[in-house]
C-alpha cells in the first residue's frame, strides 16, 4: 500500500524515450520509521504485462542511507533506460513509474509509486528523414 | 527457390499441417472406434482439427508452388527501421523463373500486439493486429527479367514501436502480396523495426 510518509514530485510526467527523468522525493512528515530507517531507494521501472507472463524492467537511481528527519529530500536525475514507450492494448501493457522504498529494518517498509508517460522521442524532419504525407 | 527473412517458413507450415492431419485421423479413427458419447466429441474435434490441418498444408503448398514462379525473390527494408510518422523505405528485387504476368502487387503493413501466459504445462498466447493498411506498388504487369521495385510506406504515428520481450511483443511487418496469372498468389512477410521515435510536425 503506498505511504503518506513519502512524496515523490517528478519534473514533468510525460517523458521522450530514453529521455532525462529528475524530481525529488521528500518525508513531509514526522514518524519513528523515519528515525530507524536504514535506507531510502528510488528507481524507476517499466512495467510490461496484461495477457501474458509480467516483465519488468528496473533501474536503480539513487539511494541513501538512514536515518533521516522530517522534511528530508532527496534529489534524483538520471537518463531512461531502453524499454518499450507507454502503451495500453488489449493483450499487452506498459507501465512507467517511479518508486521509492524506505526500508525499515523489522516494519512493513513504506513506499510509493509515482506513474509517467514515455512518448517517442521527437526527430527533426529532413536530415535524410523522410516524413510521411 | 525460399525467400530470405520471412515470418513464416513454408516447409515449416506443411509439416504442421501434415502433423495436424495424422493427429486429427488418428482422433477420428480412435473416437469412432470407441463408440457411444465419445464418437460424437471425437467427432467433432477430429473434424475441426483436420479442416484446420488441411488449410495449413494448403497454405505452405500454395506459397511454395508461387514460389517456383521465381528464379529469386528478395525483400529489403531499411535494416535502421523507420520512425513513426517516418516513410519505410525498401526494394523488392524479383527475378522470374520464367515470364510471368503480375496482376497486382501490394504491402501490407501490419502491427501485432501478442502475450504469452506460461504458468506449470499451462501455456496460451493471446495475439491482435492493433493497425493493418495495405498499399498497392507499382509493379511491372509482364515481368521477363530481374526487376527492383521501389517500396515507399508511411507508418502511422499511433501504432507503438517495436519491441521485444521474453513473452510480450509489439512487432510490425510488412506483407508482400503477388497476384499473378496462372500462379498461386504469393504472400510472404518480413518484420521491420518501427523505432521509439517521431518524426516533428507529426
Amino acid at each position: 500500500m503506498a505511504s503518506d510518509l513519502i512524496e515523490i514530485e517528478l519534473e514533468a510526467t510525460t517523458l521522450e524515450a530514453r529521455g532525462r527523468i529528475a524530481g525529488v522525493v521528500r518525508l513531509p512528515r514526522a514518524d519513528g520509521k523515519l528515525e530507524k530507517a536504514k535506507r531510502l531507494s528510488v528507481k524507476v521501472i517499466c512495467r510490461i504485462h496484461g495477457s501474458g507472463n509480467e516483465e519488468r524492467i528496473e533501474d536503480p537511481l539513487e539511494f541513501q542511507e538512514g536515518p533521516f528527519a522530517p522534511g528530508h529530500e532527496l534529489r534524483f536525475e538520471s537518463t531512461l533506460s531502453k524499454g518499450p514507450l507507454s502503451w495500453q492494448g488489449k493483450y499487452v501493457k506498459v507501465d512507467w513509474f517511479v518508486r521509492v522504498d524506505l526500508d525499515v529494518p523489522w516494519a512493513l517498509d513504506p513506499h510509493r509509486e509515482q506513474p509517467f508517460q514515455v512518448v517517442p522521442k521527437r526527430l527533426r524532419a529532413g536530415h535524410g528523414i523522410s516524413r510521411a504525407s | 527457390m525460399a525467400i530470405q527473412g520471412t515470418t513464416e517458413n513454408p516447409t515449416w507450415v506443411m509439416v504442421m499441417g501434415g502433423v495436424g492431419i495424422a493427429l486429427g485421423g488418428l482422433v477420428l479413427f480412435l473416437g469412432l472406434r470407441a463408440g457411444g458419447g465419445a464418437s460424437a466429441i471425437s467427432l467433432a474435434v477430429g473434424l475441426t482439427f483436420l479442416y484446420q490441418s488441411v488449410r495449413l498444408l494448403l497454405r505452405g503448398l500454395r506459397r511454395k508452388v508461387a514460389e517456383l514462379a521465381f528464379s529469386d525473390v528478395t525483400l529489403e527494408l531499411d535494416p535502421v527501421g523507420v520512425p513513426l510518422g517516418g516513410v519505410l523505405q525498401g526494394t523488392l528485387h524479383l527475378t522470374p523463373a520464367k515470364p510471368v504476368v503480375i496482376t497486382q502487387g501490394a504491402f501490407v503493413v501490419r502491427t501485432i500486439e501478442r502475450a504469452e501466459y506460461k504458468a506449470g504445462t499451462d501455456s496460451r498466447t493471446y495475439q491482435q493486429t492493433i493497425y493493418e493498411e495495405r498499399h498497392l506498388l507499382k509493379v511491372p504487369a509482364q515481368l521477363d527479367a530481374s526487376a527492383s521495385i521501389p517500396i515507399e510506406i508511411p507508418i502511422p504515428t499511433h501504432i507503438p514501436p517495436s519491441w521485444t520481450g521474453r513473452y510480450n511483443r509489439l512487432t510490425t511487418q510488412g506483407e508482400v502480396q503477388l497476384a499473378l496469372e496462372g500462379w498461386p498468389d504469393l504472400h510472404f512477410a518480413q518484420e521491420f523495426k518501427v523505432r521509439a521515435e517521431v518524426v516533428d510536425g507529426q
